[in-house]
């Protein structure tokens, strides 16, 4: 009897203890913390649904033939300055600059359900359109053919996290925080700041190397300057 | 002699008599009566009245996936300013007349930067008052909703259906069909958000602020 006891108030300890860590939650640290790997090709899923608050989300259709026309040349552009991207997460504005002239300014949408993270970044990789998807539960959300991907990074929080600059179908609240941690941009601006952003576009996939270097993204919060 | 100092008599006469005619009536055709219209008081005197149409200011708002334009036009008649608003394709030259209203104030009426609905279906404006904001949802069609009307009008719709909540702004699409106001509760500082679906006229209300 005793020992039966003991044995329980044994199981019962083991129980209160493992519990709290086998049922913690992953955090979501990025936009596409499911996807992660597959959100990195370049995908176009035509006809296809999306979800986004549990809520069927229809889908824009994407022509990748008229996304080629629009391939620039490298070394075709005159450049005037290096070019920088600013998000400020107080305003929630996008600004973007040539030296110090501005091509840029447009309202934005950061993280409401994830954090975006602060700090001083380089676009890595450019892709037309993928899929990504994340959350849990009622935050799930699982999104093809978002468009005009610009996944950026820093030694710190690498391009594979997931954050990114990108075009947004599913939602039209800009100005307010409203992603799980990228930057939404409205789908007009940011297929003129993909064009304009380096690494200069080369098809639907680009990415960053020495001989075409990857535009600088500096998101901050005013409030802390 | 005698009669031909007569003759000569008479015709000076009648030239004099003529000539004298011929002054008296052109003093009569040329001269201004101002007995009569210096006795008329100022007001009734006729003053031409030229109206120039003031220019007609315009503002729109493309669609999220640039398709579609939404554009207010202002312009200035007398006293009041009159707001049209419309939609249309870019594809196509035709506009489509959603809502037209005159009003004192200039600033009044706007489009806000998130008016689309994510799929075009909708789209809504502001009407600032100084005791209150009103928003009103379209169809970008130019329909009418279930119950005829050409509008839903947010604020007195959240009226009628929350109690002690204020509307402190609509900000914009969190889904197709789902507006996001955001509201302060009565007597106190706390503030939420709410969905306003569109097609049920109703509201929910969320866990999550959307600031």
């Amino acid at each position: 009897m005793k020992r039966g006891l003991i044995s329980l108030v044994i199981v019962i300890g083991l129980v209160v203890l493992i519990y709290p860590v086998i049922s913690k939650k992953s955090p979501t640290i990025c936009a596409n913390s499911l996807s992660r790997e597959e959100s990195f090709k370049l995908k176009v899923e035509n006809n296809a649904v999306g979800i986004f608050h549990n809520q069927k989300v229809i889908v824009p259709n994407i022509n990748l033939s008229q996304a080629e026309t629009q391939t620039s040349v490298l070394g075709t552009r005159k450049s005037t300055g290096e070019k920088h991207i600013y998000v400020n997460l107080t305003t929630q504005t996008l600004s973007a600059y040539e030296g110090k002239t501005l091509f840029m300014q447009t309202p934005i949408s950061s993280g409401l359900w994830g954090k975006t993270p602060k700090g001083d970044f380089t676009i890595r990789t450019k892709l037309r359109s993928t899929r990504m998807s994340g959350g849990s539960g009622d935050d799930y959300y699982n999104l093809p053919n978002i468009p005009y991907v610009m996944y950026y990074g820093n030694n710190q929080i690498p391009a594979s996290a997931g954050f990114s600059l990108h075009g947004t179908y599913w939602h039209n609240n800009f100005g307010h925080p409203m992603s799980h941690g990228c930057v939404n941009m409205k789908t007009t601006d940011v297929a003129k700041l993909y064009e304009w952003a380096n690494p200069q576009t080369i098809g639907n996939i680009t990415r960053a190397d020495n001989k075409n270097p990857g535009t600088k993204v500096t998101v901050f919060d005013e409030s802390k300057i | 002699m005698s009669v031909l100092k007569k003759e000569s008599k008479t015709l000076f006469f009648i030239i004099l008599g003529t000539v004298a005619s011929l002054v008296f009536l052109t003093f009569q055709n040329n001269k201004i009566d101002s007995r009569i219209f210096s006795a008329l008081p100022d007001f009734l005197t006729p003053t031409p009245t030229i109206i120039i149409p003031s220019p007609i200011k315009t503002t729109s708002m493309d669609s999220p996936d640039g398709t579609r334009t939404f554009t207010m036009e202002r312009q200035q008649i007398k006293d009041n300013f009159r707001n049209s608003f419309f939609t249309s394709i870019k594809s196509e030259e035709t506009k489509q007349l959603i809502f037209r209203k005159e009003e004192v104030l200039s600033q009044n009426l706007s489009i806000p930067y998130n008016t689309w609905s994510p799929d075009n279906i909708y789209v809504f404006i502001k009407e600032a008052t100084p005791t209150v904001n009103n928003y009103y949802v379209f169809f970008t069609s130019g329909d009418s909703f279930s119950d005829s009307s050409q509008y839903l009008n947010i604020q007195s719709l959240f009226k009628k259906k929350v109690s002690d909540y204020t509307i402190l702004d609509v900000t914009g699409w969190a889904a197709p069909n789902l507006l996001i106001v955001n509201a302060k509760k009565n007597q106190s500082e706390r503030k939420v958000s709410f969905w306003f679906d569109v097609p049920s006229q109703s509201f929910i209300l969320l866990g999550t602020y959307f600031y």
